[in-house]
Order: structure tokens, then C-alpha cells, then sequence
């Protein structure tokens, strides 16, 4: 009866065959809708372990876990050092590590932080970063780059590469003038930190730092920072780097100058740069129109003049010691008498990683942030903003669900109008093999047996169709998105799927089967004999 | 007896006269035997009849003892292919299946059949073929043969298995003088050989040689109460 069938569906091969191909479109995208979702959410939650608060300024929760963690977005305002002094000094925590964020580096975001950053981060249910090559940060203009950065451009120890401004793909705002040197690259993790470039803090600072050099003309040029985002010219602009970036400098100065006397509007994170000139910086993905105003205040708060030469001064100093600091990851050892032991210290971060050593305190520390008089922060549990963000996600979920389920029963609908549309072609056939002794049973067993072999087909036919998909589509998966879809063979969910849509098929085989079985029954042989 | 016929009546559910009257007729085992008449006496009908395609009265057709009107529908199916080979005029071959795989199709369907053979369905569908002198087409798709082929296959599908009874309706229709000579040849040899009855029905003048029993349908049925 199969060989029967076989020889059948051979012969019709060509419309078999497309029936086999949507099924197996159909199976592929159930299957790639589910791994997908369960890839996204395993590798966030992998990049998400080992931190148990993040502490970012008021903001929403998903935001704040999106930028920090995965470097998607921003966390738009910054916060005080103060602020970090203030959480890193609460009883319970058992490490703190500011960021800065806000540059990238052709596309791929850049962390300003400490070499603790290396120490604590955990990823993928609590494994150590470990460096592939070299080591942490060694001196100011020192970076640690991901797997997949160093994968992707070739970087070696040594290399020396030089970051953009702003998180977009695509950016006219070089900064050249300040180049980082890599120490290290880290091993993979498949999650965020993969396509993540590390900076120190002081790195990070003395990047826009660069750009407090004397005013030019303000005049000079009114298109500086202004030009909209054109995709596919990015590589070439940041590979050369050599036009567009002045204007850039030159806009980000004038509206400095004018402004006061601050040195250290420069280091600031780039919201604060940019904030005061809203207008000749629309094209940057900064959120800076709606964070102005709180910001602004801020900065004239402290008053930090000739910071900067302190600055420059550290930096020098910092040559000399910073790697011992990292490698026993003791702030103290950078022994800064005038910054209570901290290696360098930013005017602003744009958020805080916390480890704590008794987590039953994470309720206490929100309280407290919650109600701090100096500064609005929230103190976001990684895990509950991912359920947030999971629950937002759902909804897109079940409708892509939804969507591949139709889809399916499309491709099984296509099926049976295969079967039932060439059973009065075959009437001759069925009459024949009524006549060896086939009964109308058989042949109504044949019809399904023809149905369950396109969809058992058409499933494995999926199934790699999946499988070569997924190999394909994974180096720009985790190149834009951090994350990779397992290879691995169906798991007791998707086999599940898969019997489903097996069912369903043998189910829906049951009209035509039906058809053909009253057929036989009236034709019998009469027709032929 | 292979066959019985027995006040066999048969009159098409649409039709004003009955076509079938046959007040008896026997066919001995290893008997081969030519019906001949003219179109529209019944022959077709009277195969549909003792092939149990048709509905007959209880005790009316009996095919290697068995009745065949008193077995229910879904029975008569598994019945014909166990006991009866048919060659059909227009051949019936399944067009995309091998020469081979048409051959063995009776054995897929009856227990009876394949546990008459010599050797393996294959083998033995390969020695029918090469009796038929089609040995080097075994794996050439029905579709592909020419007629005289098609026929030879056909009728070495009525054989495999070694049923009781076969049962050919005008199996020479399509084919040349010449072929038809061999083919007859073939078929009825088969036939003494694997010990089957063997009914042909047929117009076709100059067959009479193959046979040990030529009748004429006139003979046999007597439909309005007249010869046909």
C-alpha cells in the first residue's frame, strides 16, 4: 500500500511536490516562530544572570534593562557620581559597576565602565567573562572588545579603533581625535556582551573631554551633527573616518562654548552635550529633547571647574597603576586620595550594575532609591523587567502564532485540494485497482496513506528548511541581535508541533478519502468491464 | 466445477429487458473454453456477474464452490482477486507503475494469491514475464508498452498467484492478426499450466485453435425467453 502510494504521488511529483513545499514552509515557520521566542528569551535571560539591580535613573523598567544589558537604546538622562557612591555604600551590596553609554563603535555599542565590569558580569546561568586574548582594561585609552566585535573587524591586542557618537548604526559624529587601544578581547558568550566594545570610565570621559578645545567660530559650520542618517554609507565613514567628523566637533563646540565655562561638559554623557543644541542635533538617537530641561539644571549644579586638567593629570597617573587596580578588582588600589578610592570618577553614568550580598535587602534599596531627595533612580530586578517585556512581547507572539497556525492550515488545505482535486482524474485508476482486489477500504487507505506521506515529507522537508535557515540566518541574527537560534533537534514542544500538524494532515485526508470512497462504491468495475 | 451457472438472471437497473438468462452453464477445472456472440448479448455482463461486480441471486453463480451472490459486498472484492485473474479488453494497467509492479498487484491484495506462488511476487512476476518474452521491460512504466505488450502484461497479472479462474474479455481487440495469435498462444498455455479454468469472451473469428470448448453466447442465454 505505501509502495502504492509512493508510485502515485511520484507521478504526480510536480504538484506533490509543491504541496510537500508548503507544508514544509508552513512547519519551518511554526518551528522558527517558537525557536526564535524561546532563543530570544533563553539569551536574554543569559545575558540578564549574576545582576541582581540595575540602577539607572527614572525610567521605565524594560528601557532601562534593553540599554544596559543588551545596549539597545539608551537609558536617555544620566546620573551623579554621588548616586553611585550613595548605592555602592548600601549595606547589602556586595559590588556596584557604573556605565556609560551613548557611543558606539561602527554600530556595536560602547560601555564606559570599571575593569569590575569583568569581574562581576555573569552570563548564560552564572559563567565568568573570560578574555580570549589579553586582558582588562590597562590605561584610559584602554578597550575590551566582544567576541563577535573582534570576529567581525579582524581586532586583535593592539588594534587601535575609534568609537561614534551616538547608538545608531550610522554616524557622522567620529571621534578620532580619540582613539582606543584594545587590551583584550572576550571569549564568546552568545549573548549582548558578544557585540559589546568596554571602555574605562576615564576612556569614556576623556573621549568628549577631547572636545573642549578652544571654540571655533561658531558660524563655521551650521550642518555640524545635523545631517540626517543615510544607511550603507556607515562603513565607509567610519572606516575612513575623515570627513564629517570636524563639523561634528565643531557643532558639539559651539554650543558649548557660549554655554559657560565647564570643562567638563565634554566628558558628560552625550545627552548632556548635546541637549543645549537641540535643534543642529536631531539626527542623533539620543532622546535629548525630552531629558533637556532636568538635565541641564543638573549640570549647573556642580561645579566642577578645571576638572579636566585633573583629568588629563589622572590619566597620566592612571598608566602607571590602573592594571593592578583591575586585575585584583580593589578600587582602592588606584588610591586617588582626593575621590574616596575610586580609580576615576565621572560627573555622570548613565546606570548602575548592583551584586548583592544578601538579596532579601533588594526591596530595602528600592525603597530608598525610590525616595532619594537628590535624584530620581529606579532600581530595576533584570528578571522582573524581562517578565515586563515579555508580557509586552507576548501579544506580537501570539499573533506570529497565530499567523504560522494559518499559514499551516493553508499549506493542509492545499493538500487536500491536491487529493480531492485529482480524484476524478483517477477514477479509472481506482476502478483498476478495484479490479486486482483493492477494496473500496483499500483505496480510501491509500488516499490517506498519500496525505500522510506529503505531510510526514513536508514536516522533515520543514525541519531542514529550518535547519539551513537558521544556519544562514544566524551570523546577522546575533550580529544585530545578540543572540543565535539553537541548531539542536526538535524538543518535546516542537515534536509536539509537529505531530499536530501530522494529525491535523491525516484528519483533513479524511474529506477526500470520504470522496473517493463513495466513488469506488458506484463505479465499482462497471466502467471497464 | 470451477464454474456453475444456475438460472442466472440479470436485468441492468435502468433497463426494460433483462440481459441475462442462463438456465445453466458449467465450466470444468483446467478447462478452456471461447464464448463467442456478437455485442449487446450480455458477455460483459455475464463476467460482471460471476465476478460478483453486479448483484445476483443466491445459488446462481458459483466460482470454485463458492456462491458468489450470497456473499455481502465488502466480501466479493477480497473473493475475485483470491480466486479470479481478469484480462480486460482495455487492459486496465495502472499507466506510472512498472510492468513488474502491475503484474504483482493481486498479490498485494490477496493473502490467497501470494501464498500460491512459486517464489517471491517479484520472482515469480519475473518469470511470467520472461514466459511472456518481456523479461528486459520489467522495470519500463505500463504506459511506456505498446499494446501488445500491455496486454501480455495484463494477462500475466490475471496468472500470477495461480487463481482458479481467469476470465478474458476480449483481450485480442487491440491487437494485430499476428499478435493475437501469439498471444492466445501464450495465454492459454499459462493457463494449462498453472491448472486455471480459463473463459474467453470473444468476436474475433479464428481463435477456436486454443481452445477445448467453443460455445455461442445464443446458446447459453436466453434472454425474453429467445436465443440472443
Amino acid at each position: 500500500m505505501l509502495n502504492l502510494a509512493l508510485h502515485s504521488l511520484w507521478n504526480r511529483r510536480f504538484v506533490a511536490s509543491l504541496t510537500i513545499l508548503s507544508i514544509a514552509l508552513a512547519v519551518a515557520l511554526i518551528l522558527g516562530v517558537e525557536r526564535l521566542r524561546d532563543s530570544a528569551r533563553a539569551s536574554f535571560a543569559n545575558s540578564a544572570s549574576g545582576i541582581d539591580l540595575i540602577v539607572a535613573p527614572r525610567g521605565n523598567d524594560v528601557q532601562i534593562l534593553m540599554a544596559t544589558v543588551f545596549g539597545v537604546g539608551s537609558t536617555g538622562t544620566g546620573m551623579t557620581w554621588q548616586s553611585f557612591e550613595q548605592v555602592e555604600n548600601f549595606p547589602a551590596v556586595d559590588w556596584a559597576v557604573p556605565l556609560m553609554m551613548g557611543d558606539n563603535h561602527r554600530g556595536y555599542p560602547v560601555m564606559g565602565t570599571t575593569g569590575a565590569y569583568f569581574d562581576h558580569f555573569r552570563h548564560s546561568g552564572g559563567k565568568d567573562l573570560d578574555f580570549a586574548q589579553g586582558g582588562g582594561f590597562e590605561a584610559a585609552d584602554s578597550a575590551v572588545i566582544g567576541a563577535e566585535v573582534a570576529a567581525r573587524f579582524g581586532y586583535n591586542v593592539g588594534t587601535v579603533i575609534v568609537n561614534a557618537h551616538g547608538a545608531g548604526d550610522v554616524s557622522f559624529d567620529v571621534h578620532d581625535d580619540a582613539p582606543f587601544t584594545v587590551t583584550g578581547t572576550l571569549a564568546a558568550t552568545g549573548t549582548a556582551v558578544d557585540r559589546m566594545v568596554f571602555v574605562s570610565t576615564e576612556g569614556f570621559d576623556a573621549l568628549h573631554a577631547a572636545y573642549d578645545t578652544p571654540a571655533a567660530d561658531p558660524l563655521a559650520d551650521p550642518m555640524g551633527g545635523d545631517v540626517p542618517a543615510s544607511g550603507g554609507e556607515n562603513d565607509a565613514e567610519n572606516d575612513d573616518h575623515a570627513h564629517n567628523e570636524h563639523n561634528g566637533h565643531d557643532g558639539h563646540n559651539d554650543h558649548e562654548a557660549p554655554e559657560d565655562d565647564h570643562a567638563e561638559d565634554g566628558h558628560d554623557d552625550h545627552d548632556d552635550a548635546h541637549h543645549e543644541d537641540e535643534e543642529s542635533h536631531k539626527g542623533h538617537a539620543h532622546e535629548e529633547t525630552s531629558h533637556a530641561t532636568p538635565l541641564h539644571s543638573e549640570h549647573e549644579d556642580h561645579d566642577d571647574d578645571g576638572h579636566a586638567e585633573e583629568h588629563e593629570a589622572h590619566e597620566a597617573d592612571h598608566n602607571d597603576h590602573a592594571q593592578d587596580g583591575h586585575d585584583e578588582n580593589e578600587h582602592e588600589a588606584y588610591g586617588h586620595d582626593d575621590h574616596e578610592g575610586h580609580g576615576h570618577e565621572p560627573d555622570q553614568i548613565n546606570a548602575i550594575f548592583v551584586g548583592l550580598s544578601d538579596r532579601s535587602a533588594i526591596l530595602g534599596i528600592q525603597r530608598a532609591l525610590q525616595t532619594n531627595p537628590t535624584e530620581a533612580l529606579s532600581a530595576v530586578m533584570p528578571n522582573v523587567a524581562l517578565l515586563q517585556l515579555w508580557s509586552i512581547t507576548g501579544t506580537a507572539e501570539n499573533a506570529l502564532r497565530l499567523m504560522s497556525v494559518a499559514v499551516a492550515a493553508a499549506s493542509l488545505i492545499g493538500m487536500v485540494v491536491m487529493l480531492s482535486a485529482t480524484l476524478d482524474a483517477r477514477r479509472r485508476e481506482f476502478s483498476i485497482l478495484r479490479s486486482v482486489g483493492a477494496s473500496p477500504r483499500s483505496i480510501f487507505g491509500l488516499i490517506v496513506t498519500e496525505a500522510l506521506v506529503t505531510a510526514g515529507v513536508g514536516i522533515l522537508v520543514g525541519v531542514a528548511l529550518l535547519a539551513a535557515t537558521t544556519a544562514l540566518t544566524n551570523p546577522i541574527l546575533s550580529a544585530d541581535y545578540g543572540f543565535r537560534i539553537s541548531h539542536a533537534l526538535p524538543n518535546i514542544t516542537e515534536l509536539t508541533l509537529l505531530l499536530a500538524v501530522f494529525c491535523v494532515a491525516a484528519l483533513a485526508s479524511l474529506l477526500p478519502a470520504w470522496r473517493v470512497y463513495r466513488i469506488t462504491l458506484s463505479d465499482g468495475l462497471a466502467a471497464k468491464l | 466445477m470451477t464454474l456453475i451457472l444456475r438460472d442466472l438472471r440479470y436485468q441492468w437497473p435502468d433497463a426494460a429487458e433483462p440481459v441475462l438468462n442462463i438456465p445453466e452453464f458449467t465450466l470444468a477445472a483446467g478447462e478452456r473454453l471461447l464464448l463467442r456472440g456478437p455485442s449487446g448479448c450480455g458477455k460483459s455482463t455475464l463476467l460482471a456477474a460471476l465476478s460478483g461486480v453486479i448483484d445476483v441471486a443466491t445459488g446462481a453463480v458459483d466460482v470454485a464452490g463458492t456462491d458468489v451472490g450470497a456473499l455481502p459486498p465488502s466480501r466479493r472484492d477480497a473473493f475475485r482477486v483470491d480466486h479470479i485473474g481478469i484480462v480486460f479488453q482495455a487492459f486496465n494497467l495502472i499507466p506510472w507503475l512498472s510492468a513488474r509492479d502491475n503484474i504483482t498487484l493481486p498479490c498485494t491484495f490477496s493473502a490467497r494469491r501470494r501464498g500460491q506462488l512459486v517464489m517471491s511476487p517479484k520472482e515469480d512476476a519475473d518469470a511470467l514475464l520472461a514466459a511472456l518474452n518481456l523479461a528486459s521491460l520489467a522495470d519500463t512504466v505500463a504506459g511506456a508498452l505498446s499494446h501488445g505488450q500491455q496486454q501480455r502484461v495484463a494477462a500475466a497479472r490475471a496468472l500470477i498467484g495461480g487463481p482458479d479462474l481467469i476470465v478474458a474479455d476480449e483481450p485480442t481487440s487491440a491487437l494485430d492478426p499476428d499478435a493475437k495469435e501469439n498471444f492466445m498462444h501464450l495465454l492459454s498455455g499459462e493457463a494449462a499450466r498453472t491448472g486455471a479454468a480459463l473463459l474467453v469472451v470473444s468476436h474475433d473469428p479464428g481463435l477456436e485453435s486454443h481452445f477445448d470448448r467453443v460455445i455461442n453466447m445464443s446458446d447459453i442465454n436466453f434472454p425474453k425467453g429467445a436465443p440472443c
